[in-house]
C-alpha cells in the first residue's frame, strides 16, 4: 500500500498477489494453449489445404473422367446426327477414316498431331495458344471419332486462382498451367515441386489417364494465409479477452483489497485512539463477516475501555481521596510538632494555650478548640476539670458532657453534631490524664484522625507539663529572692540598730575608760570595765552571729527546702 | 590649729556624740551633719578634709549621697569613708562603687578609728602632692 496519496489496492501486496496469481493461473496457460492450439491449427490447416488440394485434384480428375464420357457420347450423338445440348465447352468433332483423314468435322482446325501418335482414349492438352482441351478418341468400326472439348473442371480452376491454387498438367515433358497465372502466384517451376524440392509448396499430384499428371499445388503461406489471420484474429481476441478479464479480475480482487484495506485504516485509526471508528459492512461474504465482526470486537473493546476508564476515574478519585486524608494527617503532624515547638518554652500553661489553640485553629483548619486541665488536688471524687481557655467556635456544653468518659477510658472520641464533628481528647502523660482537648472543625473526621490529633493532645500535654513545671520553678526561685531579701533587710537593720547601740555603749566606756574627764575611782573603774567588757561580749556574739549567716547565704540553698520553709 | 578638718553624716545623736569626742581627742576639727540634706550643704559649703558617712542615714541613703557629692569637682579627692554596720557581701563592693575610699565598721573602735582617718588624710595628701 502506498503510504501517500491515495492507497492503489492493486499495489498493495494482496492486490498484487492476487493480480500476480490470476495472471500466472490463467494468462499463462491460457497464453500456452493458444500457442499450442495456434501450432496445431497452423499444422491443422496445412493438412486440410492439402486435402483441399486433393479432393481438388480429385474432382477435376473425376471431373475430367467424366468430361471424357460426356464427350463421347456428344461425339457419337454428333456422328448420329442427333441433336444433343453439348455437356462442354468449346466442342468440336472430327470423324476420320481409316486414314485419318476427316471426313466430317465441326471445325476446320486441324487436329494436333498427337492425336495420331498416340493411342489412347483421353488426352489432356494445352495447344499453342496455350489453350487446354480434352481429347478423346473413339474408334467406331475403323474410323475414328476424334473429340474435343474444353474440360468442365476449367472454370471452376478459375475459382482456385481465388483460393490461390495453381493446377497444372503435366504430360512427359511439357508442362500446361491450367491457372491463368496472372500474376497472383509467385512462378515456380513444377518439375521441382515434383521433386519436392520447394519446401514453400503444398503439392498433390494426379495421375490421369495417360501419361498426364494433374498438378494442384499452394503456396504454403497461402494455404495457411486463412488460418493465419484467423491465428492473428485468435491471437487479438485472447489479447483483448485476456485484458478485459485482467479488468474484471482487478475490478473483483478490488472487490476482496479494498475492504481488507478498509478494516485496516479501521483498526489503525482504533488502535491510535479513534475508537469511534468502524469498517464498513457492505457485503455478505466473508469479508462482509469480518467487518461485522471487527465492528462488534471495536463496540466490545470501546465498552471495555470506557468500563475500565471509569474503573479507573473512581480509583483514582478512591487513590486522591486518601493522599488527601494522608496529606491532611501529615499536616496535623507537622503543624502540631510546629506548634508545640513554638510554645515549648513558655512561661506558663495557660501562655501556651494562649499561644497554641490559635495556631492549632489556624494552622490545622478547625473552627475551635478548647483545653480542660484537672485540678491538682484530687478529692477522690476523680479530677475535677476546670476550662482553662477556648479558642475560636466550639460547643463547651457538649463537649462538657463526655469530658468524664473520655478521662475514664483515657482515649478521645468523635462526636457529630449538626454538621460539625468535635473530637474530644485526652491530655496524657504517660499514665496520667492531666486535661482534655476539645477540638471543633466543618468536615466529617475520618477514624484515623483520632490517632493523628492524639499525638498533638500527648504533646500538648507535655508542653502544658514544662509550663507548669516552669512557672512553679519561676514562683518558688521568685519566692526564695523575696525571702532573701526579707532576710538581708532584718538582718540589715537589726545589726544597724545593736550596732548603733553597742557603739555607744562600747565607746563611751572606752573613753571613760581614757580618764579625759579626770580619774575614776575603783569603783567607776570596775563598772566602766564591766559594761565595756559585756558591750564587747555582744559585739562578738553579733559578728559571730552575721558571719554565720554570712558563709549560710553563701551557699545555694535547694528550693524545696525554701518551699517547705514557706509553707511552715 | 586642728590637724584636718572632718565632716560627720550621722543621724543618731550618741553616734556623732562618740566621734567627735574620739576624733577631737586627737586634734581633729570635727563638723556634724544630721541628715543627707545637711551633709551635702557641708560639704560643699565647708570643705572638709575627709567626710565620715554613716551609710544607714534616713530619707536619702549615704552611698547615694557619695554619689552625688562626687559629682562635684572639689570634692573629688575629698575621702569619704563610710560607717556602717552592713558587713554583708557586696556591702564592701556597693560602698566602693559608690565612691567612698573606704570604710569602717560599726561600732567604731575607739583606738582604731583615728588611726584610719589619719591613714587616709595622708594618703589623700599624698595623692594631691603628686598631682599638685
Amino acid at each position: 500500500m502506498s503510504r501517500t496519496g491515495r492507497p492503489n489496492h492493486l499495489r498493495g501486496g494482496l492486490g498484487r498477489t492476487l493480480l500476480t496469481a490470476f495472471l500466472v493461473l490463467t494468462i499463462a496457460p491460457l497464453s500456452i494453449i493458444s500457442f499450442y492450439s495456434l501450432t496445431r491449427m497452423r499444422a491443422e490447416t496445412a493438412h486440410a489445404a492439402r486435402l483441399a488440394l486433393e479432393s481438388q485434384a480429385t474432382l477435376i480428375s473425376d471431373r475430367l473422367l467424366n468430361d471424357g464420357v460426356m464427350l463421347e457420347r456428344d461425339a457419337l450423338a454428333w456422328m448420329a446426327n442427333a441433336s444433343f445440348s453439348p455437356a462442354l465447352r468449346e466442342e468440336a468433332f472430327w470423324l476420320l477414316d481409316s486414314q485419318q483423314q476427316v471426313v466430317r468435322a465441326t471445325t476446320t482446325e486441324p487436329l494436333p498431331d498427337f492425336v495420331f501418335a498416340q493411342r489412347g482414349r483421353q488426352r489432356i492438352r494445352a495447344d499453342e495458344q496455350g489453350r487446354v482441351f480434352v481429347w478423346r478418341s473413339i474408334p467406331v468400326g475403323d474410323q475414328m471419332l476424334v473429340a474435343r472439348a474444353q474440360p468442365s473442371f476449367l472454370s471452376n480452376v478459375q475459382d482456385e486462382i481465388a483460393k490461390g491454387i495453381a493446377v497444372w498438367l503435366v504430360a512427359g515433358e511439357e508442362t500446361v498451367p491450367l491457372t491463368s497465372g496472372d500474376g497472383q502466384l509467385p512462378d515456380v517451376d513444377v518439375t521441382a515441386l515434383l521433386g519436392g524440392e520447394v519446401p514453400d509448396w503444398l503439392v498433390v499430384y494426379r495421375v490421369l489417364s495417360d501419361d498426364v499428371a494433374l498438378v494442384v499445388a499452394q503456396p504454403r503461406d497461402v494455404a495457411l494465409a486463412a488460418s493465419n489471420a484467423m491465428a492473428g484474429a485468435l491471437i487479438a481476441a485472447a489479447l483483448a479477452v485476456a485484458l478485459l478479464t485482467t479488468m474484471a479480475a482487478a475490478y473483483v480482487i478490488r472487490r476482496i483489497t479494498r475492504p481488507v484495506f478498509d478494516l485496516t485504516m479501521a483498526a489503525i485509526a482504533i488502535a491510535q485512539g479513534d475508537l469511534d471508528k468502524r469498517a464498513r459492512v457492505d457485503r455478505d461474504d466473508e469479508l462482509g463477516v469480518l467487518a461485522l465482526a471487527f465492528n462488534t470486537m471495536a463496540d466490545r473493546l470501546q465498552e471495555l475501555l470506557n468500563t475500565l476508564e471509569q474503573r479507573v476515574a473512581e480509583r483514582t478519585a478512591e487513590v486522591a481521596r486518601a493522599n488527601r486524608l494522608l496529606e491532611r494527617r501529615a499536616g496535623y503532624l507537622e503543624a502540631s510538632a510546629r506548634i508545640v515547638r513554638e510554645v515549648g518554652r513558655m512561661e506558663s500553661p495557660s501562655a501556651v494555650l494562649q499561644a497554641a489553640l490559635p495556631q492549632i485553629c489556624e494552622r490545622m483548619n478547625f473552627d475551635g478548640a478548647a483545653v480542660w486541665l484537672a485540678d491538682v488536688e484530687q478529692n477522690g471524687h476523680g479530677p475535677h476539670l476546670t476550662l482553662q481557655y477556648h479558642h475560636g467556635t466550639i460547643p463547651i456544653a457538649h463537649v462538657e458532657s463526655v469530658l468524664g468518659e473520655v478521662i475514664e477510658a483515657v482515649h478521645g472520641r468523635i462526636l457529630r453534631q449538626e454538621g460539625s464533628t468535635l473530637l474530644v481528647l485526652p491530655l496524657r502523660m504517660g499514665e496520667q490524664v492531666t486535661g482534655v482537648l476539645a477540638l471543633a472543625m466543618h468536615d466529617e473526621a475520618q477514624p484515623g484522625d483520632l490517632s493523628t490529633l492524639q499525638v498533638l493532645a500527648d504533646q500538648l500535654a507535655v508542653a502544658l507539663e514544662n509550663a507548669r513545671a516552669i512557672e512553679y520553678e519561676r514562683l518558688a526561685r521568685k519566692k526564695l529572692q523575696m525571702l532573701q531579701k526579707h532576710r538581708e533587710q532584718f538582718l540589715g537593720k537589726m545589726s544597724h540598730e545593736l550596732s548603733t547601740a553597742l557603739n555607744s555603749i562600747i565607746g563611751f566606756s572606752t573613753l571613760m575608760l581614757r580618764e579625759i574627764e579626770g580619774p575614776l575611782t575603783e569603783m567607776q573603774r570596775s563598772d566602766l570595765t564591766y559594761i565595756n567588757r559585756n558591750g564587747q561580749h555582744l559585739l562578738n556574739l553579733l559578728d559571730g552571729m552575721l558571719e554565720l549567716i554570712e558563709t549560710e547565704s553563701d551557699e545555694e540553698m535547694p528550693i524545696e527546702q525554701v518551699a517547705e520553709a514557706e509553707m511552715e | 590649729m586642728a590637724k584636718a578638718r572632718i565632716l560627720y553624716i550621722e543621724d543618731n545623736l550618741a553616734n556623732r556624740e562618740l566621734v567627735k569626742r574620739i576624733l577631737e581627742i586627737e586634734g581633729y576639727e570635727v563638723l556634724e551633719a544630721e541628715d543627707g540634706y545637711a551633709g551635702y550643704e557641708a560639704a560643699l559649703s565647708l570643705e572638709p578634709d575627709l567626710i565620715l558617712m554613716d551609710i544607714n542615714l534616713p530619707e536619702i541613703d549615704g552611698l547615694t549621697l557619695t554619689t552625688r557629692l562626687r559629682q562635684h569637682e572639689h570634692l573629688r579627692d575629698v575621702p569619704i569613708i563610710a560607717l556602717t554596720a552592713n558587713v554583708m557581701k557586696g556591702d564592701r563592693e556597693k560602698t566602693l562603687a559608690a565612691g567612698c575610699d573606704g570604710y569602717i565598721r560599726k561600732p567604731v573602735d575607739v583606738d582604731e578609728l583615728p588611726i584610719e582617718v589619719e591613714r587616709f588624710l595622708k594618703l589623700s595628701r599624698e595623692r594631691r602632692g603628686i598631682e599638685g
